[in-house]
């Protein structure tokens, strides 16, 4: 099917490939379907999670280890069961990235990753309880 | 929204498996404790609100090219 993106204009995407977000994103409750575009694996560090629905609701998303190597999200066992997973270990995990005017000012959210089971494409984003991850995490420290 | 009047020690049930429980006043702070299934996530208004603006704020990200970006994070790290 067809679908219209923010960064790409019109793209082909395979129904396969929809990610189904049963409570949508936080702020963004209705959007249920997205997808994400570029080349899923490790060597494309900045892709984006698009909503089918609404073009302008695309996000960019990293892989969290890029930014914070010692990343260790405590998903919760009621969030991993939610998406039918059997361990934490099945689902990818991505962070939100902010992209300000200032590209060195760029933050990604280590406080509410985004997390997809892959093998039945459901995904959530949720709240980690610890206090440790924050919100706006900057990508780039201060030298 | 639905308005009760609490004294300290005294609580809420929502639903079957929610309970409010006032713990302490002290001046304009009160201590809440809450009592819910694992299954259930409590956060502060706060928390949940500074994600949504996030997430709103994300969104204007400003494109360009993000491979630009990639090796920029690539050769900070």
């Amino acid at each position: 099917m067809q679908i219209n993106t923010k960064p790409y204009g019109p793209v082909t995407i395979n129904e396969e490939d929809i990610i189904f977000f049963e409570n949508g994103l936080i702020g963004f409750e209705a959007s249920r379907k997205f997808v994400l575009l570029g080349n899923r694996d490790a060597n494309e560090t900045l892709i984006w999670l698009q909503s089918i629905d609404t073009e302008d609701l695309a996000f960019v998303v990293i892989q969290p280890p890029v930014v914070k190597p010692d990343y260790k999200p405590a998903i919760r066992g009621e969030e991993i069961e939610e998406l039918e997973a059997d361990n934490a270990s099945d689902l990818l995990v991505y962070s939100i990235v902010t992209i300000p005017e200032e590209i060195k000012k760029m933050t990604v959210n280590l406080k509410a990753p985004v997390i997809i089971n892959v093998k039945n494409n459901k995904g959530k984003q949720i709240i980690l309880n610890d206090d440790k991850y924050a919100i706006k995490e900057l990508v780039f420290t201060q030298n | 929204m639905l308005v009760l009047t609490r004294k300290r020690d005294q609580a809420i049930i929502i639903g079957d498996k929610i309970e409010i429980t006032v713990l302490e006043i002290k001046g304009d702070q009160i201590r809440i404790g809450i009592s819910a299934p694992k299954d259930v996530p409590v956060f502060r208004k706060e928390v949940y609100t500074e994600i949504e603006q996030e997430n709103k704020a994300a969104l204007k990200s400003t494109e360009g090219d993000l491979r630009n970006i990639a090796e920029i994070i690539r050769k900070n790290m």
